[in-house]
Parts: structure tokens; sequence; C-alpha cells
């Protein structure tokens, strides 16, 4: 029998060494492991930096059955399906374990509901922290951004980061760079990873690392449409998700790698170091609170249990 | 007056009337944009909507002008084979191309208009801090569409129908290039007299 | 089927629909369509007006009918005239001035936009009707903006180097100071041909005048006092060129939002200083912009799902997994690279390119050793070369649309020379690639 072709998208750079994303080194392994113990009767194409279709079209169609699998960040669903918009809240989750204890919590539970309303089922559980480069001074406390000129690149990280006085400004992803050396924007949020990949250290003079805390964790898990998981046999359907599953810490231990080799590389390119100590993520956390969790609870349909649930994982 | 007549005189106002309305959209959107860079550089206000709402009256400007680009055969096609062909065939192959292309936008008309039933539905809205609700960019996607698969039925009708086949209108002055380039002459002529 | 024939169906498939005479943006949405339906699971076919919106839901896209709304102020306004004329006044003496100072403002303006289609809109508006006037053959006036135009993603800021440094993990900084050199060379060799060019068509055109024994063409004389009283009316164009250069390189602005300022400044322009602010002018300038905004942009958005089919085949990939596979030499392995980016540029636009092609290539441009910041320019210049080949060329549908009267076959033959000229630089880079890689190469230290 010919063997069962399954094509997994995602927006990050194909790695061609041991330090490539790990995002797409995640992706490969699972692709390797499964056609191994499968033994051939599932096969993989990937497709890299959004080659087959853009970032933001992935999850609608993951949906609709027209994507079988992709590695995204699942907030940016969060024009469709609004809930997912609680796994890129500021501040909400602490720290990689918190964010993997979600996984067979009430939360993951209920995230996993509500993504197979929608064809979609988690694989990989992956967190990510992130951090903050910045050309005109160090971000540590809110009051820092006051005044700056912000990419937060979601809608809750935005929120708070108005709260905090920035001037957050909503310019594509493929403009930062630009954006950043010219000074159009003084400073930009996002993964270790993507600080890395990005590579702002060309020119930021400060950056914050996620090494101690990040008030920027964002859930970017290995989805596959449910349909088609359904459509699998028994046999597929346990290799596929205990594989999934097996990469998970994988994905946890890559991501704190990330977050020290980020720390690594703008040091070294020159540019000001700093962490975030408790007093200051509970400052964060405090303005979040007032911006982007009032948001959430108030304008989402059941976003107050959400939060509670999500809250509630020690 | 025949309905037929009236039909396609109604879309072809219409049509004249939507690309001019795309065009003030595009002339909006460069005036958002200098109102963020302006606000943003001058008094570091937020500026996290003017972004998305350009790149809305642009796509809008986009489906909206296609019909009136289609009035005058502006949509670019690659005229090789008419001078390999002779004549009557030409006709024949124009003729089969507008019947493909009604074809075409009819398909994407269709689903643009699910697209718009579907973002209307849901309540889907744009993953922004701005979050405004998509199903207006999306309407005038299928409205732009709708209007061009019936620009492109009205000239299938009018002038792309072999001769026999076609109503007693006489034919139209119909190419486009040559009246752009009248308009062109006629604008540049009155520009130097000034 | 294999995938290398369902690539060459594809091709033909397109040949047919686009030599049918159908518009080009429905050709290629058909071609997709049919191949989707026949060759794809049912679910894609539920998301194709999605897949329509999300590709053209980019900004950096849409600075096109921004930047063609700026031509057309420009060039439906006497402005353009204007700047002609007192260009002329100055360049008369110089052979092929006019067709010189196109080509320095397709550069100029490269170096504030990244995008090839915009440059050409925004310069060829104005450029092609004013050459044209001055005896300049259709064929010469619009290659020479077709080519010139395509400048845009080679000279900094360039939207396609900076996909390319996202996919390659290499400097943006030091791809973009790479272009620099090759941008200069190309508008070089560009400036050579034009006047060489339009020296030749002027000599044929005495000849042609004194065989019928009619009078020479009245011989153009301008005295210092002409050409300093016309100087006041460049000042408007420098004006608006100073307002973007600097938006742009003091950090008020992102390249993309130029096209706001440059689309906006150009009106105020025309309605302040040129008084063209009545219907009747107005009129002109906004059908003329909704029509080939409209135009291009309909196109555009058709591609993509022309592209998409293509990449969900994985008719790109395969191509580009078969070439390395093949084992091959450095220059060998250059060489055949350098044709299969030639023949998807036949029918992919530059974007589409990069994002299918680079990471399949790349592990095997470490494993021999190739500059990639090199080979960046290379490849950029060779995407170039896409923009104004048939059947899907961006540049030549723009001039296309601005130059409604010229067939697209004459735009075609104009652009050869050029794409001569594109090929020349590829193999002037192989051998010296100092001209990439010596300014980034400077700034090596930091
Ligand atoms: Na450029
Ligand atoms: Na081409």
């Amino acid at each position: 029998q010919a063997p069962r072709v399954i094509k997994i998208s995602h927006q990050f750079p194909a790695a061609t060494s041991e330090d490539g994303d790990f995002r797409d080194r995640l992706v490969r392994r699972f692709a390797a492991e499964v056609e191994k113990q499968s033994k051939g009767s599932l096969k993989f194409e990937i497709y890299p930096g959004s080659s087959l279709m853009k970032t933001n079209s992935q999850i609608g169609a993951l949906r609709k059955s027209a994507l079988d699998m992709s590695l995204v960040p699942l907030a940016y669903g969060g024009g469709e399906i609004p809930a997912v918009n609680l796994t890129l809240m500021p501040t909400l989750v602490t720290s990689y374990e918190q964010g993997m204890r979600w996984k067979n919590a009430p939360i993951g539970k209920e995230l996993d509901r509500i993504l197979a309303e929608k064809n979609i089922k988690i694989l990989t559980w992956v967190w990510q922290a992130g951090g903050i480069a910045s050309g005109k001074k160090s971000v540590v406390v809110p009051d820092d951004a006051k005044g700056l000129k912000f990419r937060g690149g979601s809608k809750e990280m935005d929120q708070m980061l108005k709260g905090a006085g920035a001037a957050v400004t909503g310019m594509p992803s493929s403009e930062i760079y630009s954006a950043m050396q010219s000074g159009v924007l003084d400073a930009a949020l996002t993964s270790s990873t993507s600080l890395i990949s990005f590579r702002l250290y060309e020119f930021a003079k400060y950056v914050t690392t996620a090494r101690k805390n990040s008030f920027w964790f964002m859930f970017e898990p290995l989805l596959i449409s449910k349909s088609l998981y359904d459509s699998l046999t028994p046999e597929q359907q346990k290799i596929v998700s205990e594989v999934g599953a097996s990469l998970e810490q994988f994905g946890v231990e890559e991501s704190k790698k990330d977050d020290a080799r980020m720390a690594d590389i703008y040091a070294k390119a020159g540019a000001q170091v700093a962490d975030m100590d408790d007093k200051a993520f509970a400052a964060w956390r405090a303005v979040a609170e007032q911006t982007a969790f009032k948001d959430f609870a108030e304008n989402i349909k059941g976003g107050r249990e959400l939060l509670d649930m999500a809250l509630s994982v020690k | 007056m025949s309905p037929g007549y009236f039909i396609s005189r109604a879309v072809k106002v219409f049509n004249i009337a939507t690309g001019y309305l795309s065009a003030f959209l595009i002339v909006i959107s460069s005036g958002v944009l200098v109102f963020e860079v302006a606000v943003r550089y001058f008094f570091a206000w937020p500026t996290d909507w003017e972004i998305e709402f350009c790149v809305m009256l642009l796509i809008a400007s986009s489906f909206l002008a296609a019909a009136h680009t289609q009035l005058n055969r502006g949509h670019v096609p690659i005229e090789i084979l008419d001078e390999v062909m002779p004549r009557s065939w030409t006709q024949w192959r124009m003729a089969l191309s507008d019947l493909a292309s009604f074809m075409f936008c009819a398909f994407i008309t269709w689903h643009c208009w699910h697209l718009f039933y579907e973002a209307w539905d849901e309540g889907r809205m744009s993953d922004t801090s701005w979050a405004p609700k998509m199903w207006p960019v999306f309407a005038t996607m299928a409205v732009g569409m709708t209007s061009l698969t019936l620009q492109i039925f009205v000239q299938f009708i009018e002038d792309s129908l072999p001769e026999a086949m076609r109503s007693h209108q006489p034919p139209k002055e119909h190419n486009a290039a040559i009246q752009v380039a009248i308009e062109r002459i006629q604008h540049d002529d009155e520009g130097a007299q000034k | 089927m294999s995938v290398g024939q369902m690539g060459l169906m594809y091709g033909l498939a397109t040949f047919v629909f686009l030599f049918s005479g159908m518009p080009i943006a429905f050709a290629l949405g058909s071609v997709a369509v049919i191949f989707m339906y026949f060759f794809m699971p049912a679910a894609q076919l539920s998301i194709i007006a999605e897949t329509i919106f999300s590709e053209l839901n980019s900004f950096t896209l849409l600075t096109i009918p921004l930047f063609i709304l700026m031509g057309a102020a420009i060039g439906k306004s006497r402005a353009g005239a204007d700047l002609y004329n007192s260009l002329n006044r100055w360049l008369y003496k110089v052979p092929g001035g006019l067709g010189l100072a196109n080509t320095l403002a397709c550069s100029v303006f490269s170096a504030m936009c990244g995008s090839s289609p915009a440059t050409c809109a925004a310069i060829g508006s104005a450029g092609i009707p004013e050459m044209r006037k001055r005896g300049y053959s259709e064929r010469l006036a619009t290659g020479l903006i077709a080519a010139g135009g395509t400048l845009g993603i080679l000279i900094p800021p360039s939207l396609t180097l900076i996909l390319y440094g996202l996919a390659t993990e290499q400097s943006i900084g030091k791809l973009f100071m790479a272009g620099v050199g090759p941008g200069l060379l190309l508008t070089t060799l560009f400036a050579i041909w034009v006047m060489y060019k339009s020296w030749a068509e002027k000599s044929e055109r005495l000849l042609n005048l004194k065989a019928t024994g009619m009078a020479a063409e009245p011989v153009e004389f301008y005295s210092w006092k002409e050409k300093l009283e016309i100087l006041p009316r460049l000042l408007p164009f420098l004006g608006l060129i100073l307002v973007v250069m600097v938006a742009l390189y003091d950090g008020w602005a992102t390249p993309s939002e130029v096209a706001g300022i440059g689309a906006f400044g150009a009106m105020l322009m025309v309605m302040a200083i040129y008084g063209c602010w009545r219907w009747s002018d107005m009129k002109v300038i906004l059908s003329g912009t909704a029509r080939e905004s409209s135009m291009i942009m309909m196109i555009i958005a058709m591609s993509f799902l022309y592209t998409y089919v293509m990449s969900y085949l994985h008719i790109t990939q395969s191509a580009a997994a078969w070439i390395v596979s093949l084992g091959m030499s450095k220059w060998e392995f250059l060489l055949w690279v350098n044709v299969m980016l030639l023949v998807l540029g036949f029918f992919l636009p530059p974007v589409a390119i990069i994002l299918m092609v680079t990471p399949v290539l790349l592990p095997a441009l470490v494993a021999l050793d190739i500059d990639l910041i090199w080979f960046g320019v290379i490849m950029t210049i060779n995407m170039e070369m896409g923009l104004v080949t048939p059947p899907v060329g961006l540049n030549l549908f723009v001039i296309s649309g601005i130059a409604p009267d010229v067939k697209l076959k004459q735009i075609m033959w104009g652009t050869l020379p050029f794409l001569g000229l594109m090929a020349l630089g590829i193999v002037l880079l192989c051998i010296f690639p100092e001209i990439a890689t010596w300014l980034p190469s400077q700034y090596a230290g930091s």
C-alpha cells in the first residue's frame, strides 16, 4: 500500500544544522520518528518558512482540514477562536514547568475540548519564553516602557504595553528589522529564538532575557487536524500521539537553551543584557491584570473561568 | 428601453462609481499613513490600528475597482495569438476566453460570499489589539467579484459573441488600449494649453 | 503521476491558458483552480477565498497601489511634463539624456522602496510618455522602465533580501550592503545601453528624414538663462524626494509607510502647486490609479493561488531537491541552480521562489562552501530577470497597465537587451565577487 503523505507547515526558518531553529528541528524529529515507527506507512512533507501558506492562515486551514499539521503559535487563531488568546497572555505562565503542567490540569483539558470542537488536536505541548530587544533603553519594569515605540506583536501583549504607557505600533514582523535599525521602532517583543533569528542584535543596544522571569510565554504546539487524526488506524494514532508527547522534553530543553543563547549572542554583539527579577515581574503582572486580563475576562465568552483555571495551575 | 440594455447600463454605472470610490480609498489610506507616521514620531502616540486599517482599505480598493478595470478591458491579456490566427478565429477565441473568465470569476465570487458569510456568522475578528470584525473587508471582496462577474457577462453578450449570434446592437468601440490612449492624449493637450 | 510530469503539465496548462487571450489574472487563477480540483483534496477548494485574502493581507504588498497613486499624480498632471522639460533642458546634449535620467530615477527610487513593481509604477507613469514624446521607441522606453524597476529588490531596502536573510540566517544588514555594488553595476550597464540605443534610434530617424527629403528635426538649443530659469520647477520634486528620504533614513517611517508619504505628498504637490484640484483633473488621476492598481493587484492575488498549488503539489521543492541530489561541483551546481531559478522565474514571483527554494538549496550551498551573502545577490538578480520574462512577469504587466497603448509583445521585446545585461551582471559577479562582498566585508569587524 502506498504511504500516506502528511503535510506539515510552519513559519520558522529551516534548520540546516544542530543549532538551527529548534522548532523546525522538532518537526523534523517528529516526522523521522513517526516514519520509522510506522514502518513507512506515514510519510511527511515539511514546508518551513511559510512556504506553503501564510502564517496566519494555518489555523483556519487546520480547522477546515485543508492543512494536515502545523507547529504554530496558537494565539494566532485568536480572531477565529477567541479563547486561545489565553495562550499568549502576559504574565499568566510563570515558568516552563508551570506551563507544562497545564497539559494535565483542567485548563489543558478545556483547551483540548475547545480545539476539538474546531477540528484541531494538540500532539506536542511547546511553550516558549521571550524577551525584549531595545535600541533606546533597557526595559525591565513597566515604567521603562513609557513613551517607547514598541511592537508587542499580539493583542494581549499590546494591551499590557499600552497600559504601561508604551506607544505600541502594529507593523508586520517582516518590517521589524528595518524599523528598529532606522529607529522607527524603539523596542520589540518576541520569543528568544526569534530574537536570535530576526538578527536584531546587529543593532540592538539593550536586551531583557527570559533566563530568570519572563512575562512573555507563548504556547506553540504541534497541531494535527482532528479529521486526519481520526482517519488514521488505531496503531498509527498511537504512534503519532506517543511520538508527539515524547518531544515535549526536547521542546523545554531547547527553549531554555535558546533563552541562554540569546543572552550570549546579544552580549557578544555588545548589547547590555538585563534579567527580570521577581519584583519587576510582579509589577508587570499588576499592569496585565488591569489591562489584558480584564479585557479577556469581560469580552470573551467564559473568559473569567478560563483565566481562573489557568491561574490555579501551580 | 429593453431590460437587457437597462441591466447593462446599470452594471456599467455601478462599476464606474465603485472605480472612483476605490481610488478614494487609496487616497484615504495614504492620508492615514501620514497621520500614523506623524503622531508616532512627534507625539509617540500608540499606532495600533492604522496599518491594519490601510491594509483593509487597499484590499477593498483592489477588488472594488476590478469591474471598473474590466469595463475598459484593462485586465491585461497576452495577445500574441491575435496576430498569428485569422480574424474569424480570433473572435471565437475571444468569446471562449470571456466565457472562461466569466466562469472563473463566478466561482471565486461564490467562495468570497461564503467567506463573508462564515466571518459574519462566527463574528470573526482580527487577532490584533485593534481587533476589528473581518466581515466588512470580505464583503468588499465579494461585492467587487460580483460586479466583475456581471461586467464580464455583459461584455460577453455585447461584444465577444461572434456577430451572427449577437443581438442587433452595433459593435461598440471596446478597445481599451485605444480609448485610454485617446483620453491621455486629450488630457496632455489640455495640460499643455494651461 | 510523478511530480516531474505534474510540473510539466502545470507549465503547459499555464501557457495554454495565458496564450488563449484570457486576462492574465483569470488565466493564472483558472489553472490553479483546475489543478486543485483534479489533484488536490476537496478541502482545498473550500479555502480559496481565504487563501487569496491571506496572501494579499500584507502591508508590504499593498504599497503598490500607493506608489501607483504617486506615479499617476505626477504622470497625469502637468507635474510630470514639467519635471521632464526641465531635465531635458539640462540633458539635451547628452546622447540619451532623458533615458539616462529615467535609469537614475529608477535607481534612486529603488533606494526608497523595496518592491520592483512599485518602482516601475512610480517612475514609469511619467517617464514612459515623456520619453516617447521625445522620439524614444516604444520598446526602448517601456523596456527601460520594466528593467530599471527591477532594481527595487536589489538596491536596499529590499523585501526579497530580507526574506532571504531570514531563510538563510544571514545578516540582513550585510545583504543590503552587498546589494549596493551590483545595483550600481546594473544601473551603469542599463545607462550605457540606453545611451547607445537612443543615439542609434536618433541617427536612424535622421537618416529616414533625409531619405524622404524632409527637413531635419529642429535643432534643440537652450541658453544658460533658459536652463537656470526652469530650475525652480524642479524644486517640488526635490522637496518630495527629500521628505521621503528623511522619513526613511531618519527613522520616521518604514519603507512601506514611505509609500503613503510619497503618495500623499505627490497628491498635495499636484493640487497645491499645479492647481490640479478640479474634478476634471482629479478624474484622470483617480480612474487611472484605480484601473492600474486593481489590474496588478488582481494578477498578484491570483498568482498567489497559482503559487500555492505549485507549492502544495511540491513541484518547486522537488525540482530544487533534484538539482541538489545530482551532487555536482561548485560551479556546475551554481550554473544549474541559476538555470532552474530562471525557469522558475518564468512562472513565479520572487517572494514565492525564495520561500520555496532556499530551504532546499541551503544545505547544498553550505556544503559547497558558497558565500551565502554573495549567492543572495546572484539569486536576487536572477529573480529580477523573472520579473520581466513572460509568461508571468509582474513588471511587464505594470508597464502594460501604465502604457495601455503599447502591446505587451513590444514591452517584452524591449526588455530583451536588458535581460542580457542582467545575465552579464551575474557573470561579472561570478568573476569579481568583490562587487558584492567588498562593502559588507568592510563592516565585518562589528
Ligand atoms: Na529597494
Ligand atoms: Na517571469
